[in-house]
């Protein structure tokens, strides 16, 4: 199993990696936006963690992105500013959205539902 | 010219009367013509000529010189008289003629200055009445542009409060951003080194920090909370949400000593709402209440639905009621202003009772507040059943 963790904070990066990587999941992390849309189109993935608020491209256009290449990509938002807008947007999305701050558990829980048996 | 008002009888009748009167007067005197018959005949063609005017001057004067040649001089009861005599008569009847021409004209000259003198005052009178009238509508004209100040004045700080209102939600958004993304690390590394081997110390020191980092979470979720937009809408129950509430806030009555008391309606119709926002309104008020109970009072929690006589549509009617220090008279109008506080430094921000408006706004609600210094205030609060949802919008920024 390969998840890209794409958000513009390092720390929190390391974080979530450190906590999939213990459950037996292969994490690869990048800060910059383009970067994780670029490793996307060499590289595959089964999931993708993706923060909204980034300062090249925001999460959601990112999601459009990846879906333009594989319409069954599996991508989970992460956003600590989930108001009604980004919401609705993740709805339409079908992108489930975490809020942060959230649980290692309650991230493991989502990630593993995503990924399937 | 002056024409004079008075009928002709009357000032003809003056002149007979005035002679006859003469007459009379001059009668009582000793028979022979001395010039005190002359001066009474003279005194009535002066009454005559005053208020009868020129004609009956005339006419007294004629009398006069008649009755003096007749009665008084010789030879008696005749008008036979001697040159002297008729001389005297002459001079007397050209001096009466004279005084009785100038005594009319002087008549005249005082008449027409009465009657300048009343048209004057007339028009004095009604230049006034102008003058009132022109005052009057000037008083309206001020009052006003007062009120369309006093509107214009309104809008601006309206318009101010919504400008603040969005600047603080702009910056509410950021300060959340920014920090809940570190935070979240600090607490998902925190809750990782729990899971290791550690002493019993570091376990105690680890959970220091855990609480600490909740709390810095929880502050943030607060400040997003008051100003975030309402993400749902659901039938609520107000009575439930009340219960709810007092449950949550039971450890803050009990360390203040607060009594709470409850009046619930039996059967309370459903609001269409957001449950989250609503309890943050209850929370809000709630907690101003405690605020201004000091050393122990009561809180007076009441939920009913409106009358026609509340003048509402239909909706459910909550009052929260303290026994607090009140609000002074001076600062209940600015109550809802944006960090407008009674709170001593450090504990209000003056941003509570906004929120509360902004919230009742977005259901089509209303709040009303009274208060009476030293002695508690009563929050009321409608919120309609039937057309919240329609109105359940907020600005987007805020």
């Amino acid at each position: 199993m390969r998840v890209l963790v794409v958000d513009d904070d390092e720390t929190f990066c390391q974080y979530l990696a450190e906590v999939l990587q213990g459950k037996g999941i292969h994490v690869e992390w990048t800060t910059d936006g383009l970067e994780g849309y670029e490793s996307s189109l060499y590289e595959l993935y089964d999931l993708f963690i993706l923060d909204q608020r980034m300062p090249l491209i925001l999460g959601t256009e990112l999601v459009m992105e990846l879906r333009k290449d594989n319409p069954k990509a599996k991508i989970i938002l992460t956003s600590a500013f989930a108001d009604e807008a980004l919401q609705n947007l993740s709805r339409v999305l079908c992108v489930p959205l975490l809020s942060k701050p959230f649980s290692a558990n309650r991230l493991v829980q989502l990630v593993e539902a995503a990924l399937g048996p | 010219m002056l024409v004079d008002s008075r009928p002709a009888f009357l000032r003809y009748g003056i002149a007979l009367a005035s002679v006859a009167a003469a007459l009379w007067l001059a009668s009582l005197l000793p028979a022979r013509a001395d010039p005190s018959h002359f001066t009474l005949f003279f005194a009535a063609v002066m009454i005559t000529a005053w208020y009868g005017g020129l004609g009956p001057g005339l006419l007294a004067t004629v009398l006069s010189a008649l009755s003096l040649d007749y009665y008084f001089l010789a030879p008696i009861h005749s008008i036979m008289i001697d040159w002297r005599a008729f001389l005297r008569l002459s001079v007397f009847t050209v001096i009466a003629l004279i005084t009785s021409y100038l005594t009319t004209a002087r008549r005249r000259a005082e008449d027409a200055l009465n009657k300048a003198h009343a048209e004057l005052e007339e028009r004095v009178r009604e230049r006034t009445v102008e003058l009132a009238k022109a005052n009057e509508s000037l008083r309206g004209e001020i009052a006003e542009r007062k009120r369309a100040e006093n509107e214009l004045w309104r809008l601006q700080r309206e318009m101010g409060r919504v400008e603040r209102l969005a600047a603080l939600g702009r910056i509410t958004g950021t300060i959340a951003h920014d920090l809940g993304t570190p935070l979240n690390s600090v607490l998902g590394y925190t809750q990782l080194l729990e899971q290791e081997n550690l002493s019993e110390g570091g376990r105690r020191r680890l959970s220091v920090i855990e609480t600490q980092v909740q709390r810095m979470e929880g502050i943030i979720q607060q400040y997003l909370s008051n100003t975030r937009r309402s993400p749902h809408k659901k039938q609520v129950d107000v009575n439930d949400l009340i219960e709810e509430t007092l449950l949550l806030l039971k450890p803050i009555f009990q360390q203040q000593g607060v009594q709470v008391r409850t009046d619930l309606a039996d059967s309370l119709p459903p609001i269409s709402g957001d449950d989250t926002s609503l309890q943050r309104l209850l929370i809000n008020l709630i907690d101003n209440a405690v605020d201004a109970i000091k050393d122990g009072g009561t809180l007076e929690i009441s939920s009913r639905v409106s009358h026609i006589s509340d003048g509402h549509g239909a909706g459910i009617i909550v009052e929260i009621a303290d026994s607090g220090v009140g609000i002074p008279a001076e600062l209940l109008p600015r109550i809802f202003d944006l960090f407008v506080t009674t709170k001593p430094p450090g504990k209000g921000t003056g941003f509570g009772l906004v929120v509360c408006q902004e919230i009742l706004k977005a259901h089509g609600g209303t709040i009303e507040i009274r208060s009476q210094l030293g002695e508690g205030t009563a929050v009321q609060i409608f919120l309609p059943t039937n057309d919240g949802a329609d109105r359940m919008s907020v600005p987007d920024d805020i």
